[in-house]
């Protein structure tokens, strides 16, 4: 016995009886906690800060309270200079809210200098953020990768203590 | 082998806990539960199972934000979306089949992140229904209320002593923020919300992560702790749920089933004789009352011993004497690991100020509107 | 202003659960369903001897069960009146939402009552929207009246 039902077109679907349409609403403040309010209010300042495990030395961007690896207390705050490598990258053609872009936008991860690394851990600091000056050609055919980046700041005016305080990621 | 709550901890209890964000409670609870049960998050813990819901938490797929604030980083972690007690009832399975020895069970809830309270309630009901546009989605309980007052003859006065025993009893209880110095004049002076339950007879909202680690009887003797012994544990769904027009009103099936089978887990008969207090649902005031009959602790009309003071904490038989959810508040699918939190302490004889003489516990909780599913825990010193 | 935590001023984020819209089919069954309500006719399903309402696309032991009309008069089983919102203001008009339960079903409708006096046992029956603003949902009966 087959499921009963059968195929139905989406504009079929718009006269069909019985059809519910329904747009939730559900809005939230997410407390953004102790580290990551220090972690804000250090963009709204020009800075990157990281935080040190106790146990296992290794540093957290963006910082935590604890270090989920010892599962133990965090410890030392560290600013970092900001520079670093795309780890890697991507070319995005839709925003966040899934619209069409005129330009595609160069997203990455960046793989922050910081004391104490070698720039080979599989584990490390980094931050996920835009990439300007860089084409789609260079982010397909590869070359982006591992390239020397820096943040590039909004004006200190227009800082609000968020992760666009920093417009980007510019080659250097 | 026997499984035993070994190690309980928690951190919140408030309406608000602006500075902390859901995972740094989590693992607040978690390093205070670990702490108590004497085990290393990192070493000790076989598996860890954590009970959410995506709209609770504002995160879609939220179950991969469980591992880390609680120590499951790279270690078995499953996430269900129910209420805690639910996730113990887990942890018991794995217990008892040999799977793991030790179990970390965690749950969490933020209601003040949730700006749009009732639009995530509304989305919870059937599609037919919000094409009515209900002006309290909480209606569900009101039918409830209704219906069982006219099957019990219950009145509305004592609905009201529900919730002036309880928001009373809060007082004693430094997790209880929604805890009140009221009287039955104020409760019927009060306009209903969902007639005819007033503001004093629903539980408020409260901030809470609680981290509850389950050992075998084995690991528990071996560290040493304060074991209590979780002696039986079960859920129940309603047939139908998802259907609440099939919903018996003015009953709770799911409880009733999930008691008879934790019962026979524990070996219990006569629940009234042979259990000392229960932490019971109590998020709307009739709640408590409905809960006591389904669970075989009070016969049909449970509030004629509720009158008489016999689920007073100086009664016959305690109930809720942690002041309850109308007192502690209601914490999403956190609300029934916070009931067992109270149960434990109690039978630890940590309870402070709320402190009840017991040897052993029910804790009975129910999933809330608008569902119909209640868990049901026999616990032991 | 933000207030301070350990380390200084905690921070918040705002953020939705952001979903354009959701759009229910009403399935196979449910389009029967739908289309009966358009004709201003409530169907509910039958199980063995039981008849249920609202109709769903199998009965509660899975078996497969047969759509038939639901006759009035509905009896009001419970009632509640919604006078708050969950932030506790008050709604400009109260609503009373009652569980309405044809002859001889188990289960019923969740709906509006208009009655002087609500009361269980109250004998009522639906008044449906114009037949040219119906749907085929549940709210193509505006709401339930008592009868003489
Ligand atoms: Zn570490």
């Amino acid at each position: 016995m087959g499921i009963p039902g059968r195929y139905v077109k989406e504009e079929e679907l718009k006269r069909m009886a019985g059809v519910i349409e329904y747009k939730p609403t559900a809005k939230y403040a997410y407390s953004a906690g102790q580290a990551l309010s220090v972690f804000l209010k250090g963009l709204r300042e020009g800075k990157i800060v990281g935080r040190t495990c106790n146990s296992c030395r290794r540093i957290m961007v963006p910082p935590r309270e604890f270090c989920e690896y010892c599962h133990s207390p965090a410890g030392e705050w560290v600013e970092l200079p900001g520079t670093g490598r795309v780890e890697t990258a991507s070319v995005s053609y839709i925003s966040a809210r899934r619209a069409k872009l005129r330009e595609p936008e160069v997203v990455a991860i960046i793989r922050l200098d910081a004391p104490g690394y070698r720039g080979d851990e599989p584990d490390f600091p980094g931050i996920f953020h835009r990439l300007c000056g860089v084409t789609e050609e260079e982010v397909k055919g590869g070359k982006v990768f591992g390239a020397r980046v820096r943040p590039r700041w909004r004006p200190e005016g227009e800082r609000r203590g968020s992760i666009t305080d920093i417009e980007c990621f510019e080659r250097w | 082998m026997r499984a035993a709550v070994l190690g309980i901890g928690w951190h919140g209890f408030r309406p608000s806990v602006p500075e902390l964000s859901f995972a740094e409670m989590m693992y607040e609870a978690a390093v205070r539960a670990y702490e108590d049960a004497g085990v290393e998050a990192r070493e000790d813990i076989d598996v860890f199972v954590s009970c959410q819901e995506d709209f609770w938490e504002g995160i879609a797929i939220s179950d991969e934000f469980a591992p880390d604030p609680i120590g499951g980083v790279m270690r078995p972690t499953m996430t269900v979306a129910g209420d805690g007690l639910q996730c113990v009832g887990q942890a018991f399975m794995m217990i008892r089949s040999g799977l793991a020895e030790v179990v970390a069970v965690e749950t969490h809830a933020k209601p003040s992140d949730v700006k749009t309270l009732q639009g995530v309630y509304e989305l919870a009901l059937d599609p037919q229904l919000r094409t009515l546009g209900p002006g309290n989605p909480l209606f569900p309980a009101g039918l409830d209320a209704v219906a069982y007052m006219k099957r019990s003859g219950a009145e509305r006065e004592h609905l009201a002593l529900v919730a002036v025993k309880n928001r009373n009893r809060g007082l004693r209880n430094a997790r209880a923020p929604h805890a009140a110095r009221i009287t039955i004049e104020d409760v019927m002076a009060s306009e209903p919300v969902v007639y005819p339950l007033t503001a004093y007879e629903i539980a408020g909202y409260t901030d809470v992560a609680v981290n509850v680690v389950i050992a075998s009887e084995r690991k528990a003797r071996e560290l040493k702790g304060e074991p209590v012994w979780l002696e039986g544990i079960w859920w129940s769904t309603e047939v139908g749920s998802g259907t609440m027009e099939w919903h018996e009103w003015g009953r709770m099936p799911s409880m009733k089933a999930a008691a008879r089978e934790a019962y026979r887990q524990a070996g219990i008969s006569d629940p009234r004789r042979q259990t000392d207090f229960a932490e019971v649902e109590d998020r709307f005031s009739f709640m408590e009352l409905l809960s006591l009959e389904e669970l075989g602790l009070a016969p049909e009309g449970a509030h004629r011993l509720l009158e008489a003071g016999h689920f007073d904490a100086k009664g016959g038989y305690p109930v809720n004497p942690s002041g309850g959810s109308l007192s502690l508040g209601t914490s999403f699918e956190a609300t029934g690991l916070v009931r067992l939190l109270e149960a434990v302490l109690q039978l630890r004889g940590k309870a402070g100020g709320t402190q009840v003489e017991g040897e052993r516990a029910i804790v009975a909780s129910w999933r809330g509107v608008p569902t119909y599913t209640s868990i049901v825990a026999v616990l032991s010193r | 202003m933000n207030k301070r935590g350990s380390h200084g001023e905690v921070a918040h984020v705002e953020g939705e659960m952001e979903v354009e819209k959701y759009v229910y089919p009403p399935g196979t069954l449910g389009e029967r369903v739908a289309e009966a309500l358009l004709e201003g006719k409530l169907l509910g399903i039958k199980c063995g001897n039981d008849l249920l309402v609202p109709a769903r696309p199998y009965c509660p032991d899975y078996g497969r069960g047969e759509l038939v009309e639901v006759q009035g008069p509905w009896t009001v089983e419970s009632y509640t009146i919604i006078y708050k919102d969950m932030r506790g203001e008050r709604l400009k008009e109260p609503q009373v939402i009652a569980l309405l339960k044809p002859e001889g079903a188990q289960g019923g409708l969740i709906h509006y009552l208009k009655a002087e006096k609500v009361f269980v046992g109250l004998k009522a029956r639906p008044v449906f929207k114009p037949r040219e603003e119906r749907r085929g949902v549940l709210s193509d009966i505006l709401y339930f009246i008592p009868v003489e």
